[in-house]
């Protein structure tokens, strides 16, 4: 049926169609959010940087992206993986035009968006030129960027995964991503800052329904074991960094400790960046749980991975090919990426695994869709099992937060405030003050709390606080001291400096006629006076300056081409007028 | 006592070790009405209780626990935390310590094997024992570099990179505005596996408390001290001789090490390198575990090939030392203060064909300092030995020359600078240069001996937003530095808080009413072309008016009015307060009615409704 589009590199599979060719990448357009106009972009955790060139890269972006070490390590091992897989995939498609409606419309499987949109990923040269903008950062290092206070915390969900409190001078927001109180591998989860902040950004919501993680891993170890206690091998496509740790620890335990499952059952993990993924585990002691972190002290590391290794238990390669090739044997179970099943080793390994239906896919990711996962292997007999791993907080769990936390205001997307599932009221963003945006939607936070004065916190210099001179008010119960001195926002740190030049303070006073030609005239400079009705002109030919005032006395221009005469009629008139202490000129209305 | 309490003075330091001295550092900080202990150290040339900080000085003589807020540790080499078990476990105190990760796995290793020697090897009693150890370390709190930690509300300490030892850090410690920068020991210049030093820019500590252990060398060139030891080591070896290179068994061992086993490898040497069983291995594993806190370059290669795992460094066999034959031996501890390295120097010292090197400071009083100063008769444990092996003394030892402290200081531009951790004479000479360059006052307490200092007055204040929109619009210069801020600060004396008023009166007296002064200027030239005048202004007030009769800046403060029907004379007029923008107003209206063969275009002057 394909053949009828004659285009040679559309495949059909079980009545799918698929385009063989370089996989694509459908991402917010850069335009859309106008990277130029972007100072900072802070990432939360290690998944959300991977598609960061995308957003940095030949964009316009020229800002600084903030990052927590361990995360950064972490995203850049799994660009790397990515990469190389891209590199591996050898076929090109000469041309795009299944991307014509016409064509991919007609598909039984139509793309769900505008394939024309889709982008090819970033090249090695794009993935180092964004890391080069990368600063990383500790947990609860604040940083300051034109005068907001960010702060990673410690999110609980991944290593090095953090939300972000943003503080300007008035108010407070924190930005929830993917956080997990009940964090068993990684820190666990900071809480205190959140508590009274005016905004929490709330976002990365479980997906997992009337049951938890943990009981999912229960789960996903006993059909492991089942797998292999009937023989079968086990294929895990998984991202090779974070919750995989202790899985392979786990699996090692069920391997040792279950009846019917042979000893020597290896374990293998297949992945471009596999050694750099296990050895980095073994340095990051300090990213981990108290229990993880303990072991260091010991010295030992905080899994023990290099342990399962040097015994031959668990197996590292860096590609299906080769070494592998000759030493794997089954029943056994493999760790490879990527979890999709479109690209990477893991896919390769369905085939092979694929013809027996005592082995089993274990897809672990819950933001696939197994069926999807599974869509172009579903002619082979291997079994897809769907154990997904959801270590994001869930609905009562925020709602649990929030209550205790109590912000002013929670907002996030539209999608958070409906419920997940039919006539679940309870699978959706509770709270009181809650403030759903929808796609595309701007909101002033400043407008949702009608904040009335902004106020900017300015530092003081010593030597202008020492020359402030307070005077009481003659009625009041205040003390008011007048200033006049810099301010200098250099870099954007607001201080308070002493002039270095004199600053014009206001003046008070009346301006009459007898006043001005009285200070004049005694210092023998003769006037030629001009009236009329709106104002009064005087005319001084010696300095070639003409002066004019209003009728109310309280404006006056002194117009002259010489600088010096100008200064010199200023002083005459500074000297009959009072400079501005903040009382003078007051009067009380009682 | 005499002080009164209204003149509490806001930082008070006082040093209870390393005032004056190298060694045994402990240092009492007060500050904002907090307390706080940092390092805890132990003096290696003393064997009894002078050892030990004077810790009944501390809060007179109440418990430590109600006294102190937390006791911070700043790397784990014994003359900083050798004395911590003593303190918490036998003195008793129960709060917060705070050290890096890397310092919270070594320092109960270190702690050990020091408790070993003592009590095992010199069979003394009366010394903390390996629970009191664990003990202590379970109030341990790790700290990950520039991690804002809160002791309490008001309290936080931070710390940043040293690169003295592995995991060695200084500590920013602030309550409110003040704060102070305790260095612990550093070293500017990265070495084979640490890098330098860093404090994050805009760390401006009121006062930076810095060791001066090297305040008046400069040391030469690294790559000149290492061709020479390796040298020296090389030139032994081959006529026969044992070298025996006192090290502690972490940090500068690990650096000797690497260097020699790269030389080793390069020159093709068999000669065996033996290191200290038991702790060598165990400390490289730390260094393994812990390599995010070493340098760059040994960060990037660590999963293809970790650089602490030697191939030509052997753990030491059991009577190496006796066998004939040349040898390099990096033994513990470093000062030949006692346990292996003294044992193997007792049988080496007497053979002109051997050398010790001796990489690091020895304290005053221990073999090794003997040793360095070139002492040809040394008495060690009651018996005479004749020196007669070769001795150098090189300073690998890893912390900031004369350099790299006024460097450091030049960098944090703290209030006050306050020198321990360092002999008295190197100090006063280093604290002259200080005073002179950068005109920063420099204390040096001895021990016991309290320094108090009076921090700036330092005020912030909440300016509302137009305020500061409006100076910053009084200054033509883009840096923004030098902004007219005029204002009227009121003290209400009801609620006694501070704000910033704008100062418009609320009802005006008929003779004293604020007087609006303006300056003006004829400037002429060709005709005038009002829109392209009013572009090239744009850049300095987005906001400007075109009107009838001309242009309006400032809401008004500067307008620019024809003065002739012509329109080829131009008044500008300007209030005082715009006087800043005159020069470059001005500049931009002469440019375009000077220009020559300006286009002679009938333009319509626009009109702002």
């Amino acid at each position: 049926m394909v053949r009828k589009f004659n285009i040679p590199y559309l495949k059909e599979l079980g009545n799918r169609y698929y385009v063989e060719g370089q996989p694509e990448i459908f991402h917010v357009s850069a335009d859309m959010l106008k990277m130029n106009t972007i100072d900072v972009i802070l990432i939360s955790n290690y998944d959300s940087f991977l598609g960061l060139p995308f957003y940095t890269e030949t964009t316009g972006f020229n800002g600084k992206i903030y990052v927590t070490e361990i995360a950064y390590q972490y995203g850049k091992l799994l660009m790397e993986e990515m990469l190389e897989f891209m590199e591996r995939i050898e076929v090109r498609q000469p041309d795009k035009n299944w991307k014509k409606e016409e064509v991919c419309g007609k598909f039984p499987n139509p793309p769900f968006q505008n394939p024309v949109e889709w982008r090819p990923f970033y090249t090695t040269r794009d993935m180092h030129s964004c890391l080069t903008k990368v600063i990383t950062l500790s947990f609860n290092q604040t940083i300051d960027i034109f005068r907001l206070k960010v702060t990673p915390v410690v999110s609980g969900h991944t290593l090095g995964s953090a939300y972000w409190t943003i503080k300007t001078d008035n108010e407070t927001i924190a930005y929830l991503s993917a956080s997990n109180p009940n964090a068993t591998d990684v820190k666990k989860m900071e809480m205190a800052p959140l508590r009274n902040v005016d905004y929490i950004l709330a976002t990365s919501i479980s997906r997992l329904i009337d049951t938890t993680a943990q009981n999912m891993g229960i789960n996903l170890i006993r059909t492991i074991s089942d797998v292999l206690k009937n023989h079968g091998s086990v294929l895990l496509p998984m991202c090779p960094i974070g919750p995989i740790f202790e899985l392979i620890e786990a699996v090692s335990d069920v391997i040792q400790s279950t009846n019917g499952i042979s000893l020597d059952t290896p374990i293998y993990f297949i992945s471009p960046v596999a050694k750099s993924a296990i050895a980095m585990a073994s340095i990051s002691a300090e990213w981990m749980s108290d229990s993880r972190q303990n072991a260091v002290y010991l010295p030992e590391e905080p899994y023990i991975h290099n342990n399962l290794i040097r015994s031959g238990r668990l197996k590292i390669y860096d590609s299906l090919y080769g070494k592998f090739s000759k030493e794997f044997r089954t029943p056994c179970v493999i760790f490879a990426s990527h979890a999709s099943l479109r690209v990477g080793d893991a896919a390769h390994m369905v085939e092979v695994l694929g013809s027996d239906p005592k082995n089993a896919v274990i897809v672990t990711d819950p933001d696939l869709p197994v069926e999807d996962v599974r869509e172009p292997f579903r002619t082979l007999p291997i079994k897809f099992i769907n154990i997904p791993m959801d270590f994001r907080m869930d609905f009562g769990t925020m709602e649990r937060l929030l209550a205790d936390m109590k912000p002013r205001y929670v907002l996030c997307s539209s999608f958070y405030t409906r419920p997940l599932v039919l006539r679940r009221l309870d699978l959706q963003i509770i709270y009181e003050k809650l403030w759903p945006i929808e796609y595309d939607e701007t909101v002033q936070l400043a407008k949702l709390t009608k904040n009335k004065q902004k106020l900017v916190k300015v530092s003081v210099h010593p030597d202008v606080v020492s020359s402030l001179k307070f005077k009481q008010h003659p009625t009041r119960k205040v003390a008011i001291a007048s200033v006049a001195c810099y301010l200098s926002a250099y870099n954007d740190d607001f201080k308070l400096v002493p002039a270095k030049a004199n600053i014009a303070k206001k003046k008070y006073g009346k301006i009459t006629l007898s006043k001005v030609l009285t200070e004049l005239r005694s210092r023998h400079l003769d006037v030629k006076q001009e009236e009329n009705t709106k104002e009064t002109s005087l005319w001084i030919q010696s300095l070639e300056t003409r002066i004019t005032f209003n009728r109310f006395g309280n404006r006056t221009k002194i117009q002259a081409n010489k600088e010096e005469n100008r200064q010199k009629i200023l002083e005459i008139f500074k000297s009959f007028l009072v400079e501005d202490d903040g009382i003078v000129g007051r009067v009380d209305k009682k | 006592m005499s002080e009164t309490p209204e003149k509490v003075p806001d930082i008070k330091i006082v040093p209870l070790g390393a005032g004056q001295d190298v060694g045994r550092s402990c240092i009492l900080i007060t500050i904002g009405g907090k307390n706080i202990m940092v390092d805890c150290g132990m003096h290696m040339g003393y064997q009894d209780d002078r050892r030990f900080p004077d810790f009944s000085y501390i809060g007179g003589g109440g418990r430590l626990t109600d006294y102190l807020d937390c006791v911070i540790i700043s790397h784990f080499h014994l003359d900083h935390c050798g004395s911590l078990p003593h303190m918490s476990e036998i003195v008793g105190y129960d709060g917060p310590i705070y050290m890096t990760y890397p310092t919270k796995a070594i320092c109960p290793v270190l702690l050990e094997d020091y408790r070993k020697v003592q009590v095992d090897i010199k069979g003394e009693s009366n010394f903390f024992n390996s629970d009191d150890i664990k003990n202590c370390m379970k109030k341990v709190v790790g700290c990950a570099l520039h991690e804002i930690i809160q002791v309490d509300n008001e309290l936080s300490i931070r710390a940043f990179y040293a690169g003295h030892v592995l995991g060695a850090a200084m500590f920013e410690i602030r309550v409110g505005d003040h704060s102070v920068l305790y260095t612990g020991d550093y070293n500017m210049t990265p070495d084979r596996h640490l890098g330098a030093a860093r404090v994050l820019p805009g760390v401006r500590p009121t006062l930076l408390i810095s060791e001066s252990t090297y305040a008046t060398t400069i040391r030469d060139s690294k790559r000149a001290r290492e061709r020479d030891f390796l040298r020296k080591v090389h030139e032994t070896v081959m006529k026969g001789g044992k070298v025996i290179i006192p090290v502690f068994a972490l940090g500068r061992a690990q650096e000797l090490c690497i260097l020699l086993e790269s030389y080793w490898e390069r020159m093709a040497l068999d000669v065996p390198i033996y290191f200290s069983q038991g702790l060598a291995e165990r400390a490289n594993q730390y260094y393994r575990l812990f390599i995010s806190w070493t340098n760059e370059n040994i960060k990037k290669t660590f999963v293809e090939r970790n650089m602490f795992e030697f191939k030509h460094i052997r753990p030491m066999e059991k009577g190496c030392e006796d066998m004939p034959g040349p040898q390099v031996l990096f033994s513990t501890p470093g000062m030949l203060h006692g346990g292996q390295s003294l044992k193997v120097f007792k049988k080496w010292c007497h053979d002109p064909m051997n050398m010790i090197i001796m990489p690091g400071f020895c304290v005053a009083g221990t073999v090794g300092a003997k040793v360095v100063n070139g002492e040809k008769r040394i008495e060690i444990d009651g018996k005479m030995h004749d020196i007669k092996l070769g001795v150098e003394y090189m300073s690998f030892s890893a912390h900031a020359d004369a350099k790299g402290i006024m460097q450091l200081i030049r960098q944090c531009e703290p209030q006050h600078v306050m020198f321990v951790h360092g002999e008295a004479e190197k100090m006063e000479f280093l604290k002259g240069k200080v005073e002179k360059e950068y005109r920063i006052p420099v204390h040096m307490p001895a021990n016991g001996e309290s320094v108090s200092i009076k921090a700036l007055p330092k005020l912030d204040i909440n300016v509302p937003v137009e305020k500061i929109d409006r100076s910053l619009s009084l200054d033509p210069n883009p840096s923004k530095s030098e902004c007219p801020f005029l204002a009227d600060i009121v003290y209400d004396q009801e609620n006694e808080s501070l704000r910033i008023v704008s100062s418009t009166p609320e009802e005006i007296d008929d003779d004293c009413q604020p007087i609006t002064l303006s300056l003006s200027k004829i400037l002429s030239g060709n005709r005038v072309n009002w829109r392209e005048l009013a572009n090239n202004l744009l850049i300095y007030d987005p906001n400007l008016q075109m009107k009838e009769d001309g242009i309006e800046m400032f809401h008004g403060e500067i307008s620019i009015l024809a003065n002739n029907p012509e329109e080829t004379e131009l008044e500008l007029v300007w209030d005082e307060c715009r006087e800043h923008w005159f020069e470059l107003i001005q500049k931009t209206i002469q440019d375009l009615i000077s220009r020559e063969n300006s286009p002679e275009e009938d333009v319509a002057i626009p009109v702002q409704a």
